[in-house]
């Protein structure tokens, strides 16, 4: 993985997707943007009232000098950031984390995404296919409320099987989400890929480890540095203490204490 | 950059500049961004005479103005620090400074004299986290037991001895003047300022320990406070520290009394930070034609007369 710098980027698009859900994309002056899928930015959230912690963000697009993320407002970092209008100034740490190991190239592929967790897997998705994977791709992306959704032409869906839930109920979709897993649930696959809240994260990893599939997670966790310094994400694996922003933010599913979390 | 230069005894200091302890982990993290020879001094994460591997999540909270952390003192032990972390350190061409924290009298003394066989310039002394059941700040805000740490360590160690005190100690001045006459060579003032925060949601405190330490500018007025009295009636060397974001913040603790400072939080919002506060400084120095040195404690002077 190349070196993390700060770099700074011109607002190109900052738009709503979805309820609380924007869609972000920074124009810089690289030529090409090195990340990897699974990678995650740090970026300063700039506004009249600016946080002092930067705010971590994964990887959802990167086409040639533009990087994408989509976010959701859920605190006064994610608030300015919605605030932000094309030709706004950022900068952001890149490239933060570890990047999902990539499975064989044949085989079928599972991905699960809860509300925002979409984001890292969209950038998975594309990037899979773009090396040629030829297996197929099986996606289920659940979100508390329909509103809340991202418009799927955001994600390179042709030929991928599309599995989508929302709850109206209530807002616990971790656990719901996982029942619908559980009715529409195929088994010809290896290799599982998961980005949701912890509660979810837990439940999917367990189950599908226990049916001898292949996992890895992508890790949420407050961070102060993000880049390994502070020891602020640390969490307990089965291979001892692990920093999220560095050691992760993807990790094996069957490794990670969930608990810790 | 001889306008920068601080010497305090034998030490050195190519600029006021450190980064404080528990912000910088042990260096490596921030050389991507900027060249770590540039520091006037690097002080370590805190180490702990055997591992140890911190509080449980949530550890980290921003609040209006600054940052609560509930790390705990995570970190490998003095064995695996001197061995896998320590070379790395010494390879930096600046002033070396190790942390150390205890949860017994004895750790201190037992972990300064293991240092004393190593090649760093200095310990700083870790009598302020919050973050711990025992030890720390719990000997820090006891003039008794902070004495006596001191004065042990001072029998085991030719090291320069810098104890780092909590800022938000109501009694600073007695605790410093202690530490002073048992022996330290400097004193850090401060650390992180007891907090916290409550989940509303939850309805229940954010952190599993309750109380956690809270850096950033929100708390840079207390620590400001702390430096001045300290200087008011003592002559040992200050090291200030809390909240300091910009070259501005610096001059205002070196006016108040700080010969060095320690920059925490801030390396959060950018690593470039303190590369930044020394150019800014330098041109500062240059445009005043003034020496850091001369600038040291230079509030107090304006004030009488």
């Amino acid at each position: 993985m190349s070196i993390k710098k700060i770099l700074s980027g011109i607002v190109s698009e900052n738009y709503s997707l979805a309820k609380d859900v924007y869609y972000l994309s920074i124009r810089t002056n690289l030529h090409g943007i090195d990340v990897e899928p699974g990678n995650f930015i740090n970026l300063f959230c700039p506004g009249k009232n600016p946080t002092i912690l930067r705010r971590p963000f994964s990887v959802f697009k990167v086409e040639g000098n533009e990087i994408s993320i989509i976010y959701k407002i859920v605190g006064k970092g994610t608030e300015n950031l919605s605030f932000l209008k094309k030709e706004n100034e950022v900068n952001f740490i890149i490239p933060c984390g570890n990047s999902f190991d990539l499975p064989p190239i044949g085989g079928n592929i599972v991905l699960i995404g809860g509300g925002i967790g979409i984001a890292p897997l969209g950038c998975l998705l594309s990037y899979l296919k773009n090396k040629g994977f030829s297996g197929k791709f099986f996606l289920y992306y659940g979100v508390s409320f329909e509103e809340e959704r991202i418009p799927l032409s955001l994600l390179p869906l042709k030929g991928v099987e599309c599995f989508l839930h929302s709850d109206y109920k209530d807002s616990r979709f971790d656990k719901n989400l996982f029942a619908f897993f559980r009715e529409n649930e195929i088994d010809d696959f290896k290799y599982a890929f998961i980005c949701g809240p912890k509660e979810m994260l837990k439940v999917f990893a367990d189950h599908l480890t226990k049916k001898g599939k292949i996992v890895q997670v992508s890790v949420e966790e407050n961070m102060a540095c993000g880049i390994g310094a502070c020891f602020g994400c640390t969490i307990r694996t089965k291979e001892g203490l692990k920093k999220v922003c560095t050691d992760g933010p993807i990790f094996y599913g069957d490794k990670v204490d969930f608990n810790s979390l | 950059m001889s306008e920068l230069n601080v010497r305090l005894k034998n030490l050195e200091f190519k600029n006021p500049l450190l980064p404080a302890s528990g912000t910088f982990g042990f260096g490596k993290e921030y050389s991507s961004f900027f060249d770590l020879n540039i520091l006037g001094g690097i002080v370590t994460k805190s180490i702990t005479l055997f591992p140890k591997s911190g509080n449980s999540q949530p550890r980290i909270y921003e609040t209006y103005g600054g940052v609560l952390n509930s790390i705990g003192l995570e970190n490998p032990g003095i064995s695996e620090f001197v061995a896998e972390e320590l070379p790395l350190i010494l390879d930096i061409n600046t002033v070396k400074i190790v942390s150390i924290a205890g949860f017994k009298a004895e750790d201190y003394i037992e972990l300064s004299s293991i240092l004393e066989n190593v090649s760093i310039d200095a310990i700083e002394v870790n009598l302020s986290c919050p973050n711990v059941e025992s030890g720390c700040i719990h000997f820090g805000e006891d003039e008794k037991a902070l004495g006596a740490i001191v004065r042990e360590m001072r029998s085991e160690t030719r090291k320069f001895l810098i104890v780092k005190l909590s800022n938000g100690s109501s009694n600073i001045v007695n605790l410093a003047r202690r530490a002073s006459e048992a022996g330290a060579d400097a004193i850090c003032i401060g650390n992180t300022v007891r907090g916290m925060a409550i989940d509303v949601d939850r309805k229940a405190p954010v952190f599993k320990n309750v109380v956690a330490g809270l850096s950033g500018p929100a708390i840079k007025p207390i620590a400001l406070r702390a430096v001045w009295e300290v200087y008011e009636v003592l002559r040992i060397p200050i090291i200030g520290c809390g909240g300091i974001m910009n070259f501005k913040d610096v001059l205002e603790f070196i006016f108040a009394g700080a010969s060095l400072v320690q920059i925490g939080t801030a390396n959060f919002l950018s690593p470039l930070t303190i590369p930044t506060i020394v150019s800014d400084l330098t041109c500062y120095c240059e445009e005043n034609n003034v020496r850091i040195s001369d600038l040291i404690g230079i509030a107090h002077k304006e004030r009488k007369s």
